[in-house]
């Protein structure tokens, strides 16, 4: 939509604007980063001391208090790999704690101390942020507070949410689900289990371990969305049944696979050959569709794929019931073709 | 509801386009008021670099005769001599003025103008968490013109605790801030919201990338160099102060005293072994770590107020500060090449709390710590043992003596004085001080004492703890010259008991005791309010408070003098009468 | 109504009405608490609502407005912000596999025109995607690339015009305003954002805005906008001293980050448009001493270069540069580094006292310098009002073949007085080899002779023969700094260092300088090596640093800072000869032990590898005028690494940098006494000119 005159264009934006402020965040007309929302939500992270103590794994992390009996949120880290695990909260007190249990997939832990009304994050009261919203990190960076010290408080705000791309070995770890990318630096030694809440000190998210991209060495500043972790946290606190990862990449039931759809690929010889079309087989959907041969693959669905290898893995996690897209370079053109689905008609060889 | 909705939508977006306007413009209003602070701020911030343009580091000028702030870790590096650049960029000679090694201060002067743009000085315990902060400096030297880098953040945490890791620096009660601090930046200001000077920049936990800023940096608090300032302006190496005592954590998690030397100040005081330490300075104490934190921000040698509980009853002192390192040690860890030049006799050896007595180095000698200096800057600096600069001492003195001619102009004359009045306990007194003797008659009887002779010794009267000499000396501070003492010293600035403020403090030896005097400088007036003779070290030195000045017999004098003695009151002398004897 | 203020306030929260409409498919988990209080919050919104066209403020509170304006901003520019992702398969360099990361770029023109940074695309990175904001896919063709300013010019086909967004004006862009830097690495649909101020105006010489919002490869080649949408600049990796673009990504995240100014983009556009790929200008100079606020004097011209074809001579001193006034070196630097090869750059130089102007045209690259050789060493430590006394003549030199002998004083060269050895190793460095030079040379028996010298090359195999040993320096005044053991350490760095300086250090004398970056080693191991070295260094009055890393195992980048500021108090504290520093390096400390010393701008003058080759990946800088490292490689004849030590041989030749190879009899970690001998022989000749 491009508009000549800056006049037009002026207001044009200016509406734009004011209609994501009325509908965006309605309630979000709070104060800035007030005093007392910063003590109230200071008073709920504890400081964790447990294992650990060689550089790199340092023996303390961050916990957020989520019951008035004092079930304690962190991540589950080294740092837990030990009986007495010591708790001490904004106030100065100490504690010991049990782990109380774990979800691995989640990277998350549930601590318990015997502790009466103390204050705590309110699970129901947790917030979805968009991408744009200024956010705050409460941690224990670098165990930088001691004692009855209060927690460190880092501003920012959410720069993306994409989901982990654990599976191709891009970022170590086993969660695989959605997370909020921050623009401060918010996973630091010590920081892991802290929070991320909104300027109204509503609590958004909690600061996951250090991750580096493995493609680029580059440090990944990132929480966990408590709406991610609401529900097998709920099942936690009352012992029931965990609903199962809703962000395990499952194979789907009836996976694409290239017979389905008469490509050839040349052999792959090399350890990364690139995926050109040998050939398609005549009345193939391949062929109807208008694949070729000589044409290299460079996209299955929204996959980037550089190997044969590749082609055969991306088709793998693709459900046979939808259609499948792929985009193909032919000389120096990039043409796109979509293969209805065949699952439903499939004729069995 | 679908028709609810885009009713509410299109309502609110007809009625609205006037508005856009008005939305943006708080933002954008808010945006110039930021930038007119940054801007402002930014005149007043340095690119410090060495003599010949090589290290560097950041500072911030505080006063428009140039004197600024940084880092001793930086300042050291660069040597006597550096080269500091401005916004306007200009690069101006400054020289070294004074150092506070354990809390990584440096105070320097830039040279060659009366009016150079400044900062003023923010008050850091009104900070909170949350609190918008600039960090400005030179990071990774980038101002190849001078113009510095501004990065913007928030406070992160206040009354911070930062070991020394392996270096000398210990940051204690610093300011934590998640503003970009990166190496160059040390030495540079932290400015408020308002571009106030609420820290100084030194620090970051470089540990997990290299050294480069992970989003954590740490600022020395102003209120602490407010406090070192005066020492720093006196061309002085700072020590920072301990209690010669130690406090731990008692099974209760009470903080208590786990130790205590006996010759210490605390100890005469009454601080005993296993008392609680309930507050330090006015500032509540729940932890040794908070008692280390809060005493770390003082200087050697000031008194300040500490209440202790011992079986439920509370009782506040007013404690000396030890200091930290011995006297020397600094000097031997700072300034290893510089050492004295071969040819100046071998110093006695130096027993603490006594200074040295620092000869007048001769200008015309080119010490070789001044071989490379350009001219304007070594116009500005002289040394001596003990100090950094010993020409800012110099300057400082001169200062005071100065405020205090003017002042108090007639009794400069060479007469001695006659002083007449009431003493609470002792009844009438005449007191007669002259150049050779100081001479005191009460009901209890009459004590006179030789002021050229040695005054460790002439203590009377009784218990006075050697008021005669304090006062004989007091008078003489009126009428002998700076020059021809044996050493008269600026000492920087301290606190007395149940005043606030801070008064500038002379020291001056002669006959083999001290004498320091607290001057307050009000409104260009200075008046000598309190005065400490202390015959030796490590006894009670005799106190004595100068009060409701006024003119009597056409003399700007103290009605009232408060003489006390470690915690006892020795009299309260009332003058009635002043005279000035002829020769 | 408590209760009723309570619920609505809870209920808008949840309500969050934008997302119901763009997202309705993503199952939500608060589907049931929605559904039941829907009807109900909406009144209090439609309250709120009406209230606000009322109170047009909304009393003082600026965060919900700041980061509305942030949103509508980044809106704004979403269709004009395209990933790149590069598809054909990972390119070597220098046989390192550089997998390819997507990146970002700007749309700059309605017909296809992308403007990305040169990071992560390498020159033959084969074909690129571009993905544009709705999802569409075309190909990216190259159309130049600009080496200076390390942006990229794409052209894509697209049926509709692409939305070029509005530039921001100069003059209003102030420090302290609003910065926000977008990216499109994370996917392809969502921009990534990244809020920071205006750092600083004018860095990497005018060529950069600085900003403290978080820079990386995340957001390179993506737009720095304004609060209202203006584009700022392009984020690029720049740095004003970084070599290549690793230097400078090193730095990511750390609230220091750069954007090439718009303004200047669209300037350039139309040159790349033509297709003409531009590159830095290069004058071919190096100035005199390494003070960044003395004089701007030229110290050499290289032969062939720019500068000497322009006219420009040694000695002459740079008073102003494209008409504006020279104070420093960095004034000149301004108007120098933002010029490209083929454009001119003209300056005003004050030679004996007149101003000359002179025009240049800048070069792409300069012809390799090769450094001229006159083959004397000069006697460092007597004191002669003018000349420079020879110690000793290298056999087989120009000087020897001349008739030079040790004890003679060279007086001038072409007429030039010659005042200190630095001003005779001037004049020679801007000679070139084979250019001829008469020397005024006072002998031993005050007779003098005008003798002509035709100036060679460095010989790669520097003879070892044994020169005379140093004259005992007079006794005179005891130095009054440590001599003997000593530990210098830096107040803010952690690091330990052991060090020997020899005992008959006399300041009038300069010294050498080891610094042996020891491996690994223990405490007793360091101090084994400093009581082996011990007697050399005395015999050749050279001074031995034996630093240990910051976490006291392994070395590594983050300590070069640390070493340049150890030789820099120690260049305060002693007299140093900076052409007799050299950096000791092993296995592991080799690569730092060169990068160090080549970009320590003249500070350290030799590189000692002790079994060592460089590895592959290390970029090797050509010798320059400014750059005068000397390597001398220490092997076992029996190693194993002959081929690979070969091979580094050819590539530090290749860039003409003088290379000796020692060959120990011992092990060359720790060699026996004759071969130490031979290395600090070494080291005492590089004082040569």
């Amino acid at each position: 939509m491009v508009r000549t005159g800056t006049g037009t264009r002026h207001t044009a934006r200016m509406s734009v604007l004011l209609a994501c402020w009325l509908l965006g965040n309605p309630t979000a007309w709070g104060d800035v980063p007030s005093p007392d929302v910063l003590r109230q939500v200071q008073s709920k992270v504890v400081k964790i001391y447990g294992a650990g103590g060689i550089r790199g794994l340092e023996p303390y992390q961050t916990g957020l208090l989520i019951s008035a009996e004092g079930h304690i949120l962190t991540v589950w880290s080294t740092v837990l790999d030990t009986v007495e695990i010591t708790v001490v909260l904004d106030d100065g007190s100490r504690h010991s704690a049990t782990l109380q249990d774990t979800d691995v997939s989640l990277e998350m832990a549930l601590l318990k101390i015997d502790a009466s009304d103390v204050p705590y994050f309110d699970l129901v009261e947790v917030a979805e942020v968009e991408t744009g919203t200024w956010v705050l990190a409460f941690s224990n960076l670098f165990g930088v507070a001691a004692g009855d010290e209060p927690v460190s408080v880092q501003h920012g705000c959410v720069s993306a949410r994409i989901d982990l791309d654990a599976r191709r070995g891009v970022f170590s770890t086993p969660y695989r689900g959605p997370v909020y990318v921050v623009d401060a630096i918010v996973n630091n030694p010590g920081a892991a289990g802290g929070a991320l809440t909104d300027y109204q000190g509503r609590l958004v998210g909690l600061l996951g371990k250090e991750l580096r991209d493995a493609r680029t060495s580059l440090w990944l500043n990132y929480a966990i969305p408590l709406t991610t972790l609401q529900p097998t946290l709920q099942a936690m606190l009352e012992g029931s049944a965990r609903p199962d990862n809703p962000f395990d990449q499952l194979r789907p039931a009836e996976p694409w696979d290239l017979p389905q759809t008469g490509i050839l690929l040349v052999p792959d010889v090399l350890d990364k050959t690139p995926p050109f079309v040998d050939a398609v087989a005549p009345e193939s959907p391949g062929r109807t569709a208008g694949l070729l041969p000589d044409d290299l693959i460079v996209y299955v669905g929204e996959e980037l794929v550089t190997s044969c290898q590749a082609v055969r893995e991306s088709l793998a996690m693709l459900d046979a019931r939808q259609p499948l897209r792929m985009t193909v370079m032919r000389g120096d053109e990039l043409r796109q073709y979509e293969i209805p689905p065949q699952a439903e008609n499939r004729t069995r060889e | 509801m679908k028709i609810l909705l885009s009713l509410l939508v299109t309502c609110c977006t007809t009625a609205t386009v006037s508005m856009a306007a008005d939305v943006l413009s708080p933002v954008k209003e808010a945006e110039a008021e930021r930038v007119a602070v940054a801007t402002r701020a930014s005149q007043s911030v340095l690119a410090v670099f060495g003599p010949r343009g090589e290290g560097g580091g950041s500072g911030v000028v505080i006063s428009p005769d140039g004197y600024a702030l940084s880092n001793f870790h930086v300042t050291q590096a660069c040597g006597n001599a550096m080269k500091c650049g401005m916004a306007d960029g200009e690069l101006y000679d400054a020289v070294i003025v004074g150092i506070d090694p354990t809390g990584d201060v440096a105070l320097l002067k830039l040279l060659g103008r009366d009016d150079f743009p400044h900062a003023p000085l923010g008050d850091s315990d009104q900070v909170s968490v949350g609190d918008w902060a600039y960090v400005m400096g030179n990071p990774f030297l980038l101002a190849s013109d001078f113009t510095p880098t501004v990065t913007y953040g928030i406070i992160s945490g206040t009354h911070r605790y930062q070991y020394p890791a392996g270096t000398i620096l210990e940051y204690t009660d610093c300011l934590q801030t998640d503003a970009a601090i990166n190496p160059g930046n040390s030495g540079g200001p932290l400015f408020d919201s308002q571009g106030r000077v609420i820290g100084i920049n030194g620090r970051g936990s470089f540990e997990k990338r290299g050294r480069v800023n992970v989003g954590i940096g740490y600022a020395i608090s102003i209120n602490q160099i407010k406090n070192f300032l005066g020492t720093l302006r006196g061309g002085r190496i700072a020590d920072h102060a301990t209690l010669g005592a130690r406090v731990a954590h008692d099974y209760q998690g009470r903080v208590v005293v786990s130790d205590i030397l006996t010759h210490v100040d605390a100890y005469r005081r009454g601080l005993r072994y296993d008392d609680e330490i309930v507050s330090l300075a006015g500032r509540t104490i729940g932890s040794v770590n908070e008692f280390k934190n809060l005493l770390g921000i003082f200087p050697k040698g000031w008194r300040i107020p500490l209440t202790y509980r011992r079986d439920r009853r509370e009782q506040t002192i007013h404690v000396r500060l030890l200091g930290l390192h011995r006297a020397g040690e600094l000097e031997e860890m700072v300034t290893p090449q510089q050492r004295q030049q071969p040819d100046r006799p071998s110093e006695p050896p130096e027993t603490p709390e006594q200074p040295q007595s620092p000869e007048q180095p001769e200008a015309t000698e080119v010490s070789p710590v001044m071989r490379g200096m350009p001219e304007i800057v070594r116009e500005h600096f002289a040394s001596a043992p003990g100090f950094v600069n010993f020409y800012f001492n110099q300057v400082e003195r001169d200062r005071v003596f100065s405020l205090l001619r003017e002042s108090g102009a007639p009794l400069m004359s060479p007469g001695a004085w006659e002083v007449r009045g009431q003493a609470d306990e002792r009844g009438a007194f005449r007191l007669l001080l002259s150049d050779q003797f100081a001479e005191i008659e009460l009901a209890t009887g009459m004590a006179r004492i030789d002021l050229q002779g040695d005054l460790m010794t002439q203590l009377d009267p009784p218990r006075s703890g050697g008021l005669l000499a304090c006062l004989g000396l007091w008078r003489l501070l009126h009428t002998l010259p700076p020059e021809n003492w044996g050493t008269l010293e600026y000492a920087g600035t301290a606190p007395l008991p149940f005043r606030s403020g801070l008064w500038d403090v002379l020291i001056a030896s002669r006959g083999g005791a001290e004498i320091r005097s607290f001057v307050g400088t009000e409104a260009g007036t200075a008046t000598i309010d309190a005065l400490e003779f202390s015959p030796e070290l490590h006894v009670d030195p005799c106190e004595v408070y100068l009060r409701d000045y006024d003119l009597i017999d056409g003399l700007w004098f103290p009605r009232e003098m408060e003489i006390r003695v470690g915690d006892e009151v020795y009299d309260v002398l009332r003058i009635e009468s002043v005279q000035v004897l002829q020769p | 109504m408590k209760q009723a203020e309570l619920l609505s306030r809870e209920s808008i929260s949840h309500l969050e009405i934008d997302r119901m409409q763009f997202s309705p498919n993503r199952r939500k988990p608060f589907e049931i608490v929605l559904s039941a209080s829907a009807m109900h919050g909406l009144l209090p919104l439609l309250a709120a609502c009406l209230a606000s066209l009322a109170n047009p403020l909304y009393g003082q509170n600026l965060t919900p407005l700041e980061q509305e304006a942030i949103r509508a901003a980044v809106q704004e520019a979403d269709a004009s912000v395209v990933r790149l992702e590069p598809v054909g398969i990972t390119t070597a360099r220098e046989g390192v596999g550089l997998s390819l990361a997507p990146s970002t770029a700007l749309v700059v023109s309605a017909e296809g025109h992308l403007i990305s940074t040169t990071f992560g695309i390498p020159e033959d990175a084969g074909q690129v995607v571009a993905i544009f904001a709705d999802g569409t896919r075309t190909i990216a063709a190259e159309v130049a690339r600009d080496h200076s300013r390390r942006l990229v010019l794409w052209k894509t086909e697209s049926e509709s015009p692409l939305p070029v967004l509005p530039v921001a004006n100069p003059s209003e862009v102030h420090v302290g305003e609003w910065a926000i830097a977008v990216g499109r690495t994370y996917s392809a649909s969502h921009p990534s954002i990244s809020v920071g101020i205006v750092s600083a105006l004018n860095r990497v010489w005018g060529m950069a805005l600085q900003t403290d919002a978080k820079v990386s490869p995340v957001n390179y080649g993506g737009p720095l906008l304004d609060i209202e949408g203006r584009v700022l600049g392009i984020l690029a990796p720049l740095m004003p001293e970084g070599t290549d673009d690793l230097d400078a990504v090193r730095r990511y995240d750390a609230g220091v980050g750069f954007a090439v100014p718009m303004w200047q983009v669209r300037e350039l556009l139309s040159r790349l448009q033509k297709g003409e790929d531009l590159h830095a200008g290069v004058l071919g100079i190096a100035l005199v001493g390494r003070n960044p606020f003395g004089p701007v004097v030229i110290g050499a011209c290289q032969a062939g270069s720019p500068a000497a074809l322009a006219g420009l001579r040694q000695g002459d001193r740079i008073v102003a540069a494209e008409g504006q006034p020279i104070r420093f070196r960095s004034d000149f630097l301004y108007q120098l580094r933002p010029k490209y090869a083929g454009e001119e750059l003209r300056l005003t130089v004050e030679r004996e006292g007149e101003q000359i102007e002179i025009v240049a045209t800048l070069v792409e690259e300069l012809p390799p310098y090769e450094r001229p050789y006159l083959g004397i060493l000069p006697d460092l430590a007597a004191n002669v009002e003018s000349g420079v006394p020879v110690r000793y003549v290298f056999p087989g030199s120009p000087a020897q073949a001349a008739g030079i002998e040790p004890g003679s004083v060279i007086l001038q060269a072409d007429g030039q007085d010659i005042t200190s050895v630095e001003s005779l190793l001037a004049y020679v460095r801007s000679q070139w080899v084979g250019a001829k030079v008469t020397f005024r040379v006072e002998r031993s028996d005050a007779e003098s002779m005008e003798v002509e010298i035709t100036l060679q090359g460095l010989p790669q195999e520097l003879s070892l023969q044994p020169p005379p040993l140093l004259p005992e320096p007079v006794e005179g005044e005891a130095a009054e700094v440590a001599t003997g053991r000593i530990n210098p350490s830096l107040p803010e760095h952690p690091q330990t260092c052991l060090g020997y300086v020899p005992e008959a250090y006399d300041p009038r004398l300069p010294l050498g300088v080891m610094l042996w970056l020891a491996e690994g080693t223990s405490e007793q191991e360091r101090e084994a090596l400093l009581a082996a070295w011990q007697p050399v260094c005395d015999e050749f009055q050279t001074m031995l640093l034996v630093p240990s890393p910051e976490d006291g195992q392994d070395w590594s980048l983050e300590d070069a800072e640390y070493l340049q500021k150890l030789i820099e108090q120690t260049t305060q504290r002693y007299e140093i000869d900076s052409r007799r520093v050299v950096a000791v390096g092993s296995r592991k400390t080799a690569a730092l032990a060169f990068r160090w010393a080549a970009a320590s701008g003249g500070a350290v003058g030799g590189v000692v590898l002790l079994e060592a080759p460089l590895p592959a990946t290390l970029v090797i800088p050509p010798a320059s005028p400014e750059s005068d490292l000397s390597l001398l490689l220490v092997a076992s004849p029996a190693s194993n690494t002959a081929r690979p030590l070969i091979q580094t041989k050819q590539r530090l030749r290749e860039k003409k940098h003088p290379v000796a190879v020692l060959t120990t009899r011992g092990t060359p970690l720790d060699p026996e006494e004759a071969d130490r001998e031979a290395v600090l022989r070494w080291i005492d000749a590089l004082s040569r000119i």
